[in-house]
C-alpha cells in the first residue's frame, strides 16, 4: 500500500520545477518533505493531487496512475497554502461539502477539532487570520479520512501552543487511522521527531530519501582553524563549509574517524544538516 | 499545557535518548518497580515523537530487562530495574564522566592531584 | 451516480445557493422597477414607456450567478480530488437543471411583474406580457407560441449559463482569459441573433425534402403550419448547437487548466 512517484517531472516555460523525482510513500508512515522555498515541494503535492499535470513521469497509487483517476484520488487529500477552497465559504459548508467526495469524512471529528482549536465553524475562511485559516485547512485534511494526507506548511501562522496541539493531533490521528502523513515544513527541528522518513528536495531534485535516524547520523560537523579543517576534510565529501575569521565550520558526509587535536566534532541537528545540504553554491 | 518534555539533543539517535530518559526516571525513583510505564501512544503524543521511534526506544528497555509487558495491560517496571540501571551506569561511569573530566582537566592544565583535592572538598588550586 | 452531480444539485453550495442568489436578483429588479416607476411618474411618461427588464435581466444575471456557483463547485471538486472528466460530466448534467430552474424562476418573475403592472393598467411588455396573455386569456390558440416562449427562455438561459462557464473556464488559466472568453461569447451571440437575416432556410429545406418523399401528406401539413414557428425553432436549435459548442470549448479549457488556487497571468 503506497504512493510511488516515478521520474516525476514538471517544467514551466521558464524553469524546471521538478526533475525526475522518484520516491515511495508507504501507508502508515509520517514523512517529512523538506527543502527550501521554491524547491518544488508544493509542485510535487499539486501533481499528486491532480491539480496540475506532470510534464513527464507519473504518480501511482498501488500501481495505478493517479492522474484523472477518481477512485485513487479519493484516498488522497492535499492541503496547501493556496486558496483552492473558495475563501468565501463557511467552515461548516466546506466540511459538509467534503462528504460528497470522501466517503469516510468524519464530520464529528471535524467539529471536535474546531472545538480544540477554538475555531468558530460559522466563520468564512476569508474572515480568519493566516494562522486560523491554516488550522481550518488542516482540520479539513484530518477529517477527510483519506489514506494519504499531504500537509503543505501546516504550521504557517500558528502560535507555539497551536503547533504543539497540531503535532499531538497528527500523532493521535496517525495512531487511529494508520494513514500516511507527508508534511512539508520549515520548522524542521520542531518536527524532526515526528518524521520516520525524510525526503529532501533541492531545486527540483530529490537529494535525500532516507530513514530519519540514518539521515541524522550520516554527517558530522567539524570546527577548527581553517587550515586544519581543510586538511582534515580533504578527500572527504564536504556538504558545506562556512568561515568565521580564521575559523571554519564544515559539515561533512560520513563518519569522522580519528580526529586530531584542535578540531571539534559534533553532530548536526536535522535543520543544520538540511541547511548545509541545500545551501547556495556561492558560499561553498 | 503539555507534559514538560525534555529537549532532545542531536548527539545521539532519538530512540536511544528516549530509552535513557526512561532509565533516568527509573533510577531517580519517579517510576518504581511494578509501576506502569506510559504507553507508546502516550509517550509519542506527549513528546511529539513518531511512535515507531518510541517503540524502538522502549524495546531497548525490554531487552535490558528493565521493563516487561503484562498481557492486555501495558508495560511495567521490573523488580530489579533500578539495580540493573545502577549497575549498568556504574560500568559506564568511567567512560561517560571520568574520561571527559580528564580530557577537560588536561586542556586546562589541572593535574590528577588537583582533582583529588577537589574531590576531598578543597579548591585544588 | 456521479459524486459531482450530487454535489452540484444537492449541496448547500450548489443549486440551493444559486436559487437564493436568483431570488436576490429578482428582488433587486423589483426594487429597480419601483424606482423606475417613481421616476416615470415624476416624469409623466408612465404608461407610455415599456420596461421589459425582468426577463432579460433575469437571464443575463443567471449567467453571472452561475459563474459564481460553477467556480465554487469546480474548485471544491478539484480540492477534493475529483477528476476533470467527472466534473465535466457532472456539469453537463447539472447545467440543464440549473437552466430549467432559473428559466422557470425568470418566467414566473416576469409573469408576476406583468400581472402586477396590468393591475395598474400598465405594461411591462417583456416576455411576461406574452406569457400573461397566453396563459390567462388565450389558452386554446397559439399553444405553439407559448411552447416557443418557454423554450426560448430556457434556451437563452442555457446560453447565459454557458457564457458564465466560458468565463470560469478562462479564469482557470488567467483572469484576462476569463473575461475575454465571456465577452467574445456574448458578443458572438449578439451578432448572430440580431444581425443575421432570418429567412427560414431550414424550414424551406425541411418542406422540400418532406414533400419530395410523401407529397400528399406533407404538403397539407406544411400548408397549415405557420412559418414563423419554424423560424423560431431554427433559432432555438442553433442556440442549442451553440451551447454544445461552448461546452466543448469549456471542456477543453478545463482539461488543461492547472487549478492551484493561484492565478497566473
Amino acid at each position: 500500500m503506497s504512493i510511488e512517484l516515478k521520474t516525476l517531472t514538471k517544467s514551466y516555460k521558464k524553469n524546471l520545477a521538478l526533475d525526475r523525482v522518484s520516491l515511495t510513500i508507504e501507508k502508515g508512515t509520517i514523512c517529512g518533505l523538506l527543502g527550501r522555498n521554491g524547491a518544488g515541494k508544493t509542485t510535487l503535492v499539486n501533481l499528486v493531487g491532480n491539480r496540475d499535470f506532470p510534464t513527464f513521469g507519473e504518480v501511482l497509487l498501488d500501481g495505478v496512475n493517479v492522474r484523472e483517476n477518481d477512485k485513487a484520488l479519493k484516498k488522497i487529500y492535499c492541503m496547501g497554502a493556496d486558496d483552492l477552497i473558495p475563501v468565501n465559504m463557511k467552515i461548516k459548508e466546506v466540511v459538509s461539502s467534503m462528504r460528497y467526495f470522501y466517503k469516510s469524512a468524519d464530520l464529528n471529528y471535524a467539529e471536535k477539532l474546531c472545538k480544540d482549536f477554538r475555531l468558530d465553524m460559522t466563520k468564512r475562511l476569508s474572515q480568519l487570520s493566516t494562522g486560523y485559516r491554516t488550522i481550518a485547512k488542516v482540520i479539513f485534511a484530518m477529517a477527510s479520512g483519506a489514506d494519504y494526507i499531504f500537509l503543505d506548511e501546516p504550521t504557517l501562522g500558528l502560535d507555539a501552543n497551536h503547533r504543539e496541539l497540531l503535532y499531538r493531533l497528527i500523532l493521535e490521528r496517525f495512531e487511529e487511522t494508520e494513514a500516511a502523513f507527508v508534511i512539508s515544513t520549515h520548522l524542521i527541528d520542531e518536527c524532526a521527531g515526528l518524521f520516520e522518513r525524510c525526503f529532501i528536495l533541492r531545486e527540483g531534485t530529490l537529494i535525500a530519501d532516507e530513514d530519519s535516524e540514518t539521515l541524522r547520523s550520516s554527517a558530522f560537523v567539524v570546527d577548527g582553524k581553517t587550515e586544519q579543517v581543510l586538511l582534515f576534510t580533504s578527500g572527504m565529501e564536504v556538504i558545506s563549509r562556512s568561515e568565521l575569521g580564521t575559523l571554519s565550520s564544515a559539515c561533512v558526509k560520513g563518519k569522522p574517524g580519528n580526529v586530531p587535536a584542535g578540531l571539534e566534532i559534533s553532530k548536526p541537528s536535522l535543520q543544520q544538516l538540511l541547511i548545509a545540504m541545500t545551501a547556495d553554491e556561492k558560499r561553498g | 499545557m503539555g507534559f514538560n518534555s525534555p529537549v532532545f539533543n542531536d548527539t545521539e539517535p532519538l530512540y536511544i535518548q528516549i530509552a535513557q530518559w526512561l532509565e533516568d526516571k527509573i533510577v531517580t525513583g519517579q517510576l518504581r518497580a511494578d509501576e506502569q510505564v506510559p504507553s507508546t501512544t502516550e509517550l509519542s503524543q506527549s513528546l511529539k515523537i513518531n511512535p515507531a521511534t518510541v517503540r524502538k526506544g522502549v524495546s531497548i528497555l525490554v531487552d535490558k530487562g528493565l521493563v516487561y509487558k503484562k498481557r492486555g495491560m501495558g508495560m511495567y517496571v521490573t523488580e530489579n530495574a533500578v539495580a540493573n540501571v545502577r549497575d549498568d551506569r556504574r560500568e559506564k561511569f568511567f567512560d561517560d564522566f571520568i574520561v571527559p573530566l580528564l580530557a577537560e582537566a588536561r586542556r586546562l592544565g589541572i593535574t590528577s592531584e588537583d582533582i583529588i583535592e577537589m574531590l576531598k572538598g578543597g579548591s585544588g588550586k | 451516480m456521479n459524486d459531482f452531480i450530487g454535489f452540484a444539485l444537492k449541496s448547500r453550495t450548489g443549486l440551493i445557493r444559486f436559487v437564493l442568489m436568483m431570488c436576490g436578483v429578482f428582488g433587486g429588479i423589483f426594487f429597480f422597477y419601483l424606482i423606475m416607476l417613481i421616476a416615470l411618474v415624476l416624469d409623466g411618461s408612465i404608461g407610455k414607456v415599456d420596461i421589459p427588464f425582468m426577463g432579460s435581466g433575469g437571464i443575463i444575471l443567471s449567467g453571472v450567478c452561475f459563474a459564481s456557483s460553477a467556480d465554487r463547485l469546480i474548485r471544491m471538486g478539484v480540492n477534493c480530488g475529483v477528476s476533470r472528466k467527472t466534473i465535466l460530466k457532472g456539469l453537463a448534467a447539472a447545467v440543464p437543471v440549473y437552466a430549467a430552474v432559473s428559466a422557470a424562476m425568470t418566467a414566473l418573475a416576469e409573469l408576476i411583474a406583468e400581472l402586477v403592472y396590468q393591475l395598474f393598467g400598465l405594461k411591462l411588455l417583456g416576455f411576461g406580457h406574452e406569457l400573461a396573455e397566453y396563459f390567462l386569456w388565450e389558452i386554446k390558440d397559439n399553444w405553439r407560441m407559448r411552447v416557443y416562449g418557454c423554450c426560448a427562455v430556457f434556451m437563452l438561459t442555457l446560453f447565459a449559463l454557458a457564457a458564465g462557464l466560458m468565463f470560469v473556464g478562462g479564469k482557470m488559466h488567467s483572469r484576462r482569459r476569463g473575461i475575454t472568453a465571456a465577452a467574445v461569447t456574448v458578443f458572438g451571440y449578439w451578432v448572430f441573433s440580431v444581425n443575421l437575416d432570418y429567412d427560414g432556410w431550414l424550414y424551406d429545406l425541411l418542406e422540400r425534402s418532406a414533400v419530395a418523399t410523401n407529397p400528399e401528406y406533407f404538403a397539407w401539413q406544411f400548408d397549415n403550419l405557420p412559418s414563423l414557428f419554424f423560424t423560431q425553432c431554427e433559432l432555438l436549435a442553433l442556440t442549442l448547437v451553440g451551447v454544445y459548442l461552448l461546452y466543448g470549448i469549456f471542456a477543453v479549457m478545463l482539461r488543461n487548466a492547472p487549478i492551484r488556487g493561484r492565478e497566473t497571468g
